[in-house]
């Protein structure tokens, strides 16, 4: 013991060691701990009683609990990028050199100036956010301002993470949530049974409550069974996590922090997520432990009892010296002899109960003072417990017995199950009387609760259930294992018009409940969220049953009726960074790169994303800008020729007798009437008449066909595919392959389109008799199937060059030390884009799923003589009703202006708003050929609206440009360039 | 029926006497046997049509059914978002209305439903998600909403945390953002109990754990009534408004609707101090993200994907938001998710609500909100207490007809197609 | 995380599957059909509490549409089948 550890005591301490001095800094102060210590053991240890401030009132915290019900003792560990707020200092262990610090607080902890708040507690009842800050009612958003900065309990951080988290993921055949008796034995009835065990316990050590005390035969019973289960090859025992969800088919989530004695290793990861399928979940989380309800109860110095003699055996600490305990079960004279053992002064022991019998009467005869029929009715002191005020009960007028001074009040009402998981599992939940708590009615789906978590307070209960549960026997009937007592820890009167506080992180005192009962919210879910009650990082834990009690007692109704708030997960929180993993960035989202990649990226390429692909958007070397590069780029397109990687175009391969007549349902235009080796542009729609997306079919054999869909559409287009051919169409017989990645595509197009392909291939014919526009050749090229299909996005004579993705990039190496002599550059998908707009081609810009062919003016390829999806419902009235939008072309009054982003377009761009919108533009470039700015654009009968004046405007910039309607075909109606 | 009106001076009166005096918010009446109307649902939206027919339309005599307690389904199980960011001129117009409510709304309760216009942000993370998004809000401008464009970097200086994510961190840098300052959110809690205490205080008899189990029908059809399981009521007109339940209300009346009932879910860190002031939406990484006022972080998503009554959290989702999250605020990482929660949202077939009359008459419907059910609670409760009051729609309204479908006459905002996607 | 046993591939997480809907849904002969009968195909969905005959396609796995028999509520899984199965 040292001296800047006056409260470490020389019993116990079984986790720690003692051998080794270590030290941290909780706000700014040196600490001493011995490695093993929680924060919370080291700062009791150290004799620390402010720890934090309350939520609303900002009353002085101190450690209260021992585990994860922790609803006080928050603090913020680390800095800069490690800096964790509201870190239960309770569960956390504390590492030399680690920086702790208070919260919710100004300057600090000690002397917070907000605790002034606590003296205008009248005004600030449950709620009283809801009756104030209206008046007048323009200023509540200035009000909010400064309640926001009130809210929150620690900082935020402020620098990005810089820890590693992991994912993991199993299966077993049983998993134990709990380290105790309960979860040891299953643990290891189902490992000597053969099964796959997986035993996850919270806290670094196994053995749950069994550490919280000294008892020979049990701590001879925890080392045997540990020696036996790690013998056990197929059975996991993870420390340090915790299960935290339970959702349907089995799926169980568990945060394990990893912790390393001597330093984290380089790249280990801080946290693991495991997500694990179990074929059963036993539930072995151990009792709740639940206080006295008495004036003033939350001052740093009162704590659970039984949290309290686990200080003790755990860590060699004294949560006080002079304690005063208090209770209502046999269990307060074992604690208090625990306490005089390690050396502490115990001021009293305070029975609710009249005639507790043997154990009050062993005590007293040692000497101790023993209260029987007696309350704690209220502590004294501000910052750190200096009395408790003891009333006599047992009396018919109760009285005040008298002031004793202690330096700790330390109280347990008993223990009620931990039921999260029960109860995320959807498990049913039954009142027991004896316990005075609410218990697991049934085992969902094969889940079954055990030992304190089934209110089985008891270590021969709980190794004989979990030996049951272990092998998958049934339990033992649940008989309540003690008669009521006189007292249900909330039912005490109130004799001090001190708080009594139910939920202290929150600051909800019984009297905030009965105002919301009296206030007419009486629904146990009203009461939680008008108060807040059970809403805190604790989950409710250490809150949850007093809050129903007293409800049920405020509104007069039985506990039973009364019910219980839903339990959400997670039991425990998780850190965010854990859950998210790796799975970020790329690892997230993949980047999906063509053959071709490294050209265009070694060619200055600027990249766009198109789903998950990149594209090149442009070649930094035709421009320096998006703007000038893509002019160029489109100019030289249409004077001599330019080559674009479309290798991300959805490619998909129909087989099969019944392949035609089943494109024939695809698509609204005939399919099945092809001729081998010919391809036809097509159109898809959804159900509902609407475009769903376009391409190009060829008919490559006599039953196959090699399909091209949008890149953005690929796999939606080809899970709409399996599901007509599976679901609409079974009984035909075809087969669809995706092929998309199999391919790189390459099209070539302008009028040396055909120089080049005859330089890649020469003595090929590709003369326009041999290949004529929507003809196709197959040949080879680095002993590769190459397939060459004449069709054109762009307008200009054009070929695309089909090859294996693994030859890709070869393929493209090749065209472009060709194409340099002829002159032909590579472009990217924003010239590709000016292109098609100057010939009227749609992309989803214009088939935004609203549209139909007619529409988009495509209503000729709807052959109405046929059933294909989507067609029935185009005869509808309503697609031939007024008003629907239609596909225009818009050119500009000041030839070459740039067009706002996301323009609507109006008849006027003067006047007040509201004003209606005719359309938007739905794409728009600089037209090369044309030397001027065209659109393209939905308008709301458009057709009729050809030649008309309009306005494209973009309020949000303030902008505005002056045009009118035209046809949406800007160049080449005709079409005889493609056929040259 | 006088209230007493919350006000700082009527919480100074109480404090002096412990609060032992306030009078109850609502009352807990037994059902009467007959009302002139009868509200089916005891959210949000039912308690603010019950508002609005006593308060507007001079309809006292109704009584509000609740299967189990008030404000328990959707209203308690979402982001509080309120916003009017629509690009189709019918949503727009709506959802401006309700936001246009949403504002004096504190005011006209006299309960403080705590709507803090903090700006509602939509980042754009690629050129097509700029323009597309930058469409919506000129849009929204022409029909005279609010609507700010924010550089990358004037959005860096509004949100300090915000990874911008232009130097490859990530996936998706920010391009620019659009930011409607009005929108915001509230607190949802108590938006159900300022309606209801309003409601109580007309004379509306809202009766809780009162399970509708059947309509009443005369032998031409009419509805008269519905059956409960604490007994009939009686009443010429049943406005239903069961969110996330429609489905089998309505098949109680033999109608189907275009809804399917998927699960929303939404999640919260522990409390932190203030370091978000706005609402940040994204489309390209679908989550968005608010700090509440008690200083929790607040994330939600897209849907699960299928049918589910399950109100229950799933993983898949959590961990996809988590991760864009964390990605899009890496300081967030290490704060701790503390509690999920799940919606059951009805899910139309093209994104937009009904509110209007049904085939059968005295019976009239009011769901579908798929996404957008929260803010929409003023302005649904004002048009369906306009709709059942006047057996005709408000202009408002018009176009949110049930038969819209018969004729494929959808209002599609996302033109996604005949599925539960849109949001 | 739904757990669904694929025919061919054996169970498989809901995150390798895509969802289908209403798999009771037919669609009906465009040739003779009213529109109203039409677009209730389209658009009505019968949306029950509890079993549910739906369709999802193991995306990530054989490609099959399945017909899964669900609780919408529970989320217990019944029969699992191709939805070719039977048909052909």
């Amino acid at each position: 013991m040292t001296t800047s550890q006056p409260n470490r005591t020389t019993l116990g301490g079984r986790l720690i060691d003692r051998t080794q001095i270590k030290n941290f800094q909780f706000d700014g102060r040196s600490i001493p701990f011995h490695p093993g210590d929680s924060i919370a053991s080291a700062l009791l240890a150290s004799g620390r009683s402010v720890v934090g401030r309350s939520f609303k009132l900002h009353r002085p915290r101190g450690v209260y609990a021992l585990g994860a019900d922790e609803p006080n003792a928050l603090v913020t560990t680390g800095s800069g990028p490690t800096l964790t707020p509201n870190q239960r200092a309770t569960i956390i262990p504390v590492e030399a050199g680690m920086r702790v610090a208070g919260q919710n607080a100004w300057p600090n902890v000690q002397v917070d100036l907000f605790g002034l708040l606590d003296r205008v507690r009248p005004l600030l009842p449950a709620g009283f956010y809801y009756k104030t800050f209206m008046w007048p009612p323009s200023q509540w958003l200035r009000y909010e301002r400064q309640i926001r900065k009130m809210a929150g309990l620690g900082p935020p951080p402020t620098e990005a993470d810089s820890a590693k988290y992991a994912h993991r993921n199993a299966h077993a055949d049983v998993l134990i949530a709990g380290g105790g008796p309960a979860g040891l034995s299953a643990a290891l009835a189902a490992g000597e049974a053969g099964q796959d065990v997986i035993l996850a316990a919270s806290g670094q050590a196994l053995g749950g409550g069994l550490l919280n005390q000294y008892h020979q035969a049990q701590d001879a019973w925890l080392a045997e069974t540990i020696t036996k289960l790690k013998a056990l090859p197929n059975v996991r025992i993870m420390t340090m996590t915790t299960v935290v969800g339970a959702y349907e088919h089995n799926l169980f989530t568990l945060s394990e922090r990893v912790v390393m004695r001597d330093g984290r290793m380089e790249g280990q990861p801080e946290e693991r997520f495991w997500q694990v399928r179990s074929q059963r979940l036993i539930i072995a989380t151990g009792g709740i432990e639940r206080p006295l309800l008495f004036g003033d109860n939350d001052r740093p110095g009162v704590m659970l009892a039984g949290a309290a003699s686990g200080y003790i055996w755990r860590f060699g600490v004294l949560a006080g010296r002079s304690p005063i305990i208090a209770g209502a079960d046999d269990r307060i004279y074992k604690i208090a002899r625990d306490f005089i053992d390690a050396g502490a002064n115990v001021r009293a022991v305070i029975d609710l109960r009249d005639d507790p019998g043997a154990m009050a009467d062993l005590l007293a005869a040692d000497g101790v003072r023993v209260e029987r029929g007696a309350m704690i009715v209220r502590a004294h002191g501000r910052h750190k417990v200096r009395a408790a005020e003891v009333w006599r009960i047992s009396e018919a007028k109760p009285r005040l017995l008298e002031l004793i001074s202690a330096d700790a009040i330390l109280t347990t009402g008993g223990f009620g199950p931990a039921l999260q998981l029960h109860a995320q599992a959807r498990g049913k939940l039954s009142w027991d009387s004896g316990l005075r708590a609410f218990v697991p009615a049934d085992n969902p789906d094969g889940n079954v609760s055990i030992g304190g978590a089934r209110g089985s307070f008891n270590f021969e209960l709980a190794i004989s259930e979990g030996a049951n549960a272990g092998r998958d026997e049934p339990l033992p009937t649940l008989c309540s294992q003690q008669a009521p007592s006189v007292h249900a820890p909330w039912d005490l009167p109130r004799l001090s018009k001190r708080p009594r506080f139910v939920d202290f992180q929150n600051d909800v005192a019984d009297k905030d409940i009965e105002l919301a009962a009296r206030e007419g919210y009486r629904s146990i879910e009203h009461v939680k969220r008008y108060t807040t009650l059970g809403m805190g990082t604790d989950q409710g834990r250490a809150a949850g049953p007093m809050g129903l009690a007293l409800l049920a007692a405020a509104i007069g109704q039985e506990i039973t009726k009364t019910g219980v708030t839903t339990f959400r997960p997670p039991t425990t929180p998780v850190t965010f960074g854990a859950v998210a993993g790796a799975t970020k960035g790329e690892l997230g989202h993949a980047i999906r790169r063509t053959a071709a990649d490294g050209w265009h990226a070694a060619q200055g390429a600027s990249f766009i994303d198109a789903g998950l692909w990149r594209r090149p958007r442009f070649y930094k070397a035709n421009g320096a800008t998006v703007g000038e590069a893509y002019r160029a780029e489109a100019k030289a397109v249409r004077e001599k020729g330019g080559m674009i990687d479309v290798s991300t175009l959805g490619k998909i391969d129909v087989q099969g007798p019944d392949a035609g007549i089943f494109l024939d349902k695809l698509y609204t235009n005939r399919i099945s009437n092809l001729r081998l080796g010919r391809g036809r542009y097509g159109l898809m729609l959804r159900e509902d008449g609407r475009i769903f997306d376009d391409g190009v079919v060829f008919r490559t054999g006599e039953d196959r066909f090699h399909l091209s869909c949008t890149t953005g559409g690929a796999s939606a287009v080809y899970q709409h595919i399996e599901y007509a051919l599976q679901v609409l169409w079974p009984s035909l017989e075809v087969y669809v392959t995706p092929v998309t990645e199999e391919w790189f595509a390459v099209a070539v197009s302008g009028p040396r389109a055909r120089d080049l392909l005859t330089a890649l291939l020469p003595g090929l014919d590709v003369t326009n008799s041999a290949l004529p526009l929507m003809g196709m050749l197959e040949t080879t090229l680095f002993d590769q199937r190459l397939l060459v299909m004449r069709i054109s996005y762009s307008g200009e004579l054009s070929y695309e060059i089909n090859i294996s993705a693994d030859w890709g990039a070869a393929l493209w190496r090749r065209l472009s030390e060709l194409a340099s002599d002829l002159e032909i550059i590579a472009y990217g998908t924003e010239a590709m884009g000016a292109l098609r707009i100057e010939k009227g081609h749609i992309t989803h810009a214009e088939a935004d799923g609203r549209t139909t062919p007619d529409d988009v003016g495509l209503g000729s390829l709807v052959d109405k003589k046929k059933d294909a999806i989507g067609v029935r419902s185009l005869s509808l009235p309503v697609f031939s009703e007024a008003g629907r939008k239609q596909l225009v072309g818009l050119v500009v009054d000041d030839g070459a202006a740039t067009l706002p982003i996301g323009a609507q377009i109006t008849v006027d761009d003067q006047g007040a708003t509201p004003r209606p919108s005719l359309g938007h533009v739905t794409s728009w470039a600089y037209s090369s050929e044309l030397q001027r700015t065209i659109a393209l654009a939905l308008i709301k009968d458009g057709k009729r609206l050809i030649g008309e004046r309009i306005f494209i405007v973009s309020p949000v910039m303030g902008e505005s440009v002056a045009g009118k309607v035209v046809d949406p075909v800007f160049i080449d109606k005709e079409g005889s360039r493609l056929r040259a | 029926m006088v209230r007493e009106r919350y006000s700082f001076l009527a919480l100074a009166k109480h404090a002096l006497t412990g609060h032992k005096n306030w009078q109850p918010a609502i009352r807990h009446p037994e059902p009467k046997s007959n009302y002139d109307v009868i509200v089916i649902g005891g959210g949000g939206h039912g308690l603010a049509t019950a508002y609005y027919l006593a308060k507007l339309h001079g309809i006292n005599k109704v009584a509000l059914l609740e299967r189990g307690w008030i404000g328990g389904g959707n209203t308690g199980r979402n982001t509080t978002i309120v916003r009017s960011n629509y690009l189709l001129e019918e949503n727009a117009n709506f959802y401006e209305h309700s936001l246009k409510l949403w504002e004096g709304l504190s005011s006209d309760l006299n309960f403080n439903v705590m709507f803090s216009q903090r700006s509602v942000i939509n980042t754009c993370h690629t050129p097509a998600e700029l323009e597309g998004t930058m469409r919506r809000y000129n849009a929204m401008r022409l029909n005279g909403i609010d609507a700010e464009f924010l550089t990358a970097a004037e959005l860096k200086r509004r949100v300090p945390s915000i990874n911008l994510g232009q130097d490859g961190s990530l996936r998706w840098p920010i391009l620019a953002a659009l930011s409607q300052p009005r929108g915001g959110v509230a607190r949802h809690d108590a938006v159900a109990w300022g309606f209801a205490r309003g409601a109580d205080a007309l004379g509306v008899d809202i009766i809780q754990n009162c399970e509708v189990t059947g309509f009443r029908r005369a032998a031409d059809g009419r509805v008269i009534g519905v059956e409960t399981n604490r007994g009939p009521i009686a009443a010429s007109k049943v406005g239903v408004a069961v969110a996330g339940h429609s489905g089998h209300v309505m098949a109680m009346a033999g109608i189907t609707l275009p809804i399917e009932s998927h699960l929303l879910q939404a999640f919260v860190s522990e409390p932190v101090k203030p370091f978000l002031d706005v609402v940040i939406s994204t489309g390209a990484l679908h989550f968005y993200i608010s700090q509440t006022d008690k200083g929790e972080v607040l994330l939600g998503g897209g849907l699960d994907g299928y049918n589910s009554y399950g109100q229950r959290g799933t993983i898949p989702n959590i961990q996809e938001v988590t991760s864009a999250a964390t990605e899009m605020f890496p300081n967030i990482s290490r704060l701790k998710w503390m509690r999920q929660w799940a919606g059951i949202m009805d899910m139309t077939m093209d994104g937009s609500p009904i509110i209007g009359k049904t085939p059968i008459p005295g019976l009239f419907f009011d769901g579908g909100w798929c996404y957008g059910g929260f803010k929409a609670i003023p302005g649904s409760g004002w048009c369906f207490a306009h709709t059942i009051a006047n057996g005709e729609p408000h202009p408002l309204n018009a176009s949110f007809t049930l038969e819209r479908f018969g004729r494929s006459a959808v209002i599609d905002e996302k033109g996604a197609g005949p599925f539960p996607k849109a949001h | 995380m739904l757990l669904i046993p694929c025919p061919h591939c054996g169970p498989r997480p809901e995150t390798e599957f895509v969802y289908g809907g209403d798999a009771r849904v037919k669609r009906p002969d465009p040739e003779n059909s009213t529109d109203e009968q039409w677009t209730s195909y389209i658009y009505a969905r019968d949306n029950p509490k509890g079993q549910h005959q739906e369709l999802w396609l193991h995306n990530a796995g054989c490609h099959l549409w399945l017909i899964v028999e669900r609780d919408t509520v529970s989320h217990a899984i019944g029969s699992v089948r191709a939805v070719r199965e039977g048909q052909q």
